[in-house]
């Protein structure tokens, strides 16, 4: 019977312990000198009061449309009765109608002291599109600290004409598409212009065929020695294909058939035009050019 | 004044027909064309804007290195000059010519797009 009586006393008091080890480690917000103010469009102070924390604001708060409220409070740690600065503080205003929360960010400055404003003219769109009672708490959190706090402030009573303003705006919906516009085609010269020009770059060669022709592109030489003149056509047919598969590479062939039949052509133009060229160097040295 | 400008370009004219070698008058002419092919190109690049850039590009080009290569072959192949280049005959000044043309030309066609 002993025993068991130290067993109760030894779970409790360790349960105990525990308890108090963890009171003892937590860390706490406190709020200190809330004071709220309404002021009206035309700068008439409406509302003046101060709140002891953790108590509520009894009576709901009037806002009408132009109106200014302003909340100003120090966030203080429980244990040291410092202020502190929190990673965040917000204020919302939950509407008691749909549930819908609007949350204000609090800047808290680094002693504490935060105020915060809710001016009508410039109030979210959720907010002035939908009157009625909002719930306004005060919710204040940081990383460290195990226990964020949740402070019901008081009631918004807003008070603005209904607007039926439509479907309400998708926020976060898809947007509307994007037809991409290419870059519109460069402007090409009139068609004329184009192949007149053709025409004009052409002329020197006619202006060619007709000078070489009165200086007298001499042939005389071809119908004398018939072997080496064939060396000479075949030189100067080879050179002709050439230029031929150029125009075909240009129009459609790849660049490896256009090497492939080009090693092979420039082959045979090499070996003709050795021999034709000796020829006629055969020629020039005997003094018949 | 005029007409003395006028008699010398027929002096000119007379004295290049008669003591030009027919081979340097041919290269002659065929510089001339090569000048005018690009003189064209130009005008017409000057008053249509450049387009398809690369396409003028290649034509003018051409018209420059061919214009440059056959000056070259002209002056090889000069026998007033010959005291300077004896170790490359005409024959082979105009090989040379030749292969060289078929690069620029291989070069311009791949070019031109």
């Amino acid at each position: 019977m002993i025993r068991s009586l130290i067993n109760i006393i030894s779970w409790r008091a360790f349960l105990l312990v525990l308890l108090t080890s963890v009171l003892v480690q937590a860390d706490d917000f406190v709020i200190s000198d809330v004071k709220i103010a309404v002021t009206t469009s035309e700068s008439v102070r409406k509302l003046y009061e101060s709140i002891p924390y953790p108590s509520s604001f009894d009576k709901p708060i009037q806002l009408t449309s132009g109106d200014d409220f302003k909340m100003i409070f120090v966030v203080n740690d429980k244990q040291t009765q410092k202020g502190v600065q929190p990673h965040q503080a917000f204020l919302t205003l939950t509407s008691e109608k749909n549930g819908n929360q609007i949350p204000i960010i609090i800047r808290v400055r680094e002693n504490g002291k935060s105020k915060v404003e809710l001016d009508m003219k410039s109030a979210p769109d959720e907010l002035l599109s939908s009157p009625g009672n909002y719930s306004l708490d005060l919710i204040i959190g940081t990383f460290s600290y195990n226990d964020p706090l949740k402070y019901h402030v008081g009631t918004l009573e807003i008070d603005v004409p209904i607007q039926s303003s439509g479907p309400s705006p998708v926020v976060y919906g898809p947007k509307p598409e994007i037809h991409h516009i290419f870059r519109p085609d460069e402007k090409l010269p009139p068609i004329w212009l184009s192949y007149s020009f053709m025409a004009i770059v052409l002329i020197p060669w006619v202006f060619l065929i007709g000078a070489w022709a009165y200086i007298g592109v001499n042939v005389s030489l071809l119908a004398r020695a018939p072997e080496s003149s064939l060396m000479s056509i075949l030189f100067l047919g080879s050179l002709l294909a050439i230029e031929i598969l150029f125009y075909n590479y240009w129009t459609h062939l790849n660049i490896f058939q256009t090497l492939t039949w080009l090693t092979g052509l420039s082959i045979v133009a090499f070996i003709t035009g050795q021999k034709a060229l000796s020829d006629v160097q055969k020629w020039r040295s005997l003094g018949l050019r | 004044m005029s007409d003395k400008v006028s008699s010398a370009i027929q002096k000119l004219w007379t004295s290049y027909s008669k003591n030009t070698p027919q081979s340097l008058q041919l290269i002659d002419t065929y510089l001339v064309f090569i000048l005018f092919s690009g003189v064209f190109q130009f005008v017409h690049c000057v008053l249509v804007g450049t387009f398809p850039y690369n396409a003028f590009l290649a034509g003018f080009i051409s018209t420059v290195g061919s214009f440059v290569l056959a000056a070259n072959l002209r002056i090889q192949t000069n026998p007033d000059n010959a005291g300077e280049f004896k170790s490359i005959s005409p024959e082979r000044a105009f090989a040379e010519f030749v292969f060289c043309n078929i690069v620029l030309h291989f070069f311009v066609v791949n070019f031109i797009g």
